[in-house]
């Protein structure tokens, strides 16, 4: 494994350039925390008595309906656990019914902030999420925003102002008469945070609303659903003088 | 489909090639049948098929099962082209809908067989390179999982556990919502 990179910012100032253009800055994510060098991972033996090879059970696996099925078929022997557990990222591309409903054990915790601490939101992890990453407490400092990247692009001024399906919507301006809107969309699992272009104006951004839609959103109706779980597409709202703008950046 | 060199087609689906299974056991099917595997269609390329095409992974058994659906899914296949041009929009429509639905049938029926044979058209189909079988018999035991224990699943595919209990305490445990 390549040692890991000290993570840069840039912010793009095109406002033209589509959210996805901008490109992420790799960050320490959380999962990295279980990740292990494959080369020093023990290789059993792990024969399941079936004819069919990895590639093919994967191609079974990559069409199994239900994300529950996938890890009951991981729960059987030593080699399907094995190849779902590694090619979890791939499996997972094909679209496929999220539970439905809110799975309170796969829940990590949450991100709190504290305006009199004048802190950055600080990440409260659940009793299962620290059995399940042992790391995640075991950090220098408690897990927050700044965990992800630290060269300051946050700041206690930070605010997180939506967050769905595991991204977070965080507004970067400081103080009251930051003109531009800065926001960035951060994924602390995988450690990917994209800042978006900043929304200028003579007349100053007035009150707003956004929330960002993922993969899991999409309508299957839709022709060509993203397929990428990277995928991801803010929607605002917000009130310039004299008019209400809705947009998708 | 390029509507030049029609002709060639033609002659080409006419022309007869000969599977030979593991077993010996010669098959002799259209052109059209057996360019439905892309390993096939490959040979027939290079020319080399003069005398037969050995298919040393294939018995009888189950290359009778992949040529009966070749056969069906070549015939479904060029009655599409041929409806095209001799209906009118709404008839063809009509006819295309029929072809899929028999089409559809076939394949339900056809993936009617116990789990060993199930995995042999897979490995065929992947030697082959059958695409379109690949994904149905795939599919099948994809969907087949729906629900289902892994003790279930496992007796259905005989999977061997070699899980330690601990092993698979641990995944009920952290997977529990799954298992709910």
């Amino acid at each position: 494994m390549p040692p890991a990179r000290r993570p840069r910012v840039s912010s793009r100032a095109a406002s033209s350039s589509s959210a996805a253009a901008a490109g992420p800055l790799g960050g320490r994510g959380w999962l990295s925390a279980l990740r292990r060098d494959p080369a020093k991972r023990p290789r059993r033996a792990d024969d399941d008595g079936t004819s069919l090879t990895d590639e093919l059970l994967l191609t079974i696996f990559a069409g199994v309906p239900d994300l529950a099925d996938l890890v009951r078929c991981a729960a059987t022997c030593r080699r399907w656990r094995r190849l779902v557990s590694a090619d979890a990222a791939f499996l997972c591309c094909t679209p496929r019914r999220p539970p439905g409903k809110f799975v309170g054990p796969l829940a990590l915790g949450f991100f709190h902030h504290r305006e009199a601490a004048a802190a950055v939101p600080q990440f409260v992890p659940t009793d299962s999420a620290t059995h399940r990453f042992p790391g995640l407490l075991q950090q220098p400092q408690p897990p927050s925003l700044s965990t992800l990247v630290d060269d300051g692009l946050f700041d206690s001024s930070s605010h997180i102002v939506a967050s769905r399906n595991g991204l977070l919507v965080v507004d970067l301006r400081r103080g009251k008469h930051d003109r531009a809107l800065k926001l960035c969309v951060c994924n602390p699992m995988a450690g990917v945070v994209y800042v978006l272009p900043p929304l200028i104006g003579k007349d100053g951004l007035g009150h707003y609303a956004c929330t960002v839609l993922t993969a899991d959103d999409r309508d299957e109706e839709t022709a060509d659903p993203p397929r990428s779980s990277s995928y991801f597409r803010l929607v605002m709202l917000y009130s310039r003088r004299g008019f209400t703008a809705f947009r998708t950046p | 489909m390029a509507s030049a060199g029609s002709g060639d087609e033609k002659a080409a689906a006419a022309a007869m090639i000969t599977l030979i299974s593991s077993d010996n056991e010669k098959f002799e099917v259209t052109e059209a049948t057996a360019t439905l595997s892309q390993t096939i269609r490959h040979m027939i390329e290079d020319g080399c098929t003069d005398g037969g095409v050995p298919l040393p992974n294939v018995t009888s058994k189950i290359l009778a099962r992949v040529i009966e659906y070749c056969k069906k899914h070549a015939t479904a296949a060029a009655g599409e082209e041929g409806s095209s041009s001799s209906f009118s929009d709404a008839a063809f429509l009509e006819v295309d809908r029929a072809f899929l639905e028999e089409l559809e049938e076939f394949d339900d029926a056809f993936l009617e067989v116990d789990r060993a044979t199930l995995f042999d058209l897979i490995l065929a189909a992947n030697y082959l390179d059958i695409k379109g079988l690949l994904n149905l018999t795939c599919q099948k035991v994809a969907d087949s999982v729906k629900g289902k224990t892994p003790e279930q699943i496992r007796e259905m595919y005989n999977i061997v556990n070699d899980l330690t209990p601990e092993e698979e305490a641990e995944i009920r445990r952290e997977t529990q919502w799954a298992f709910e």
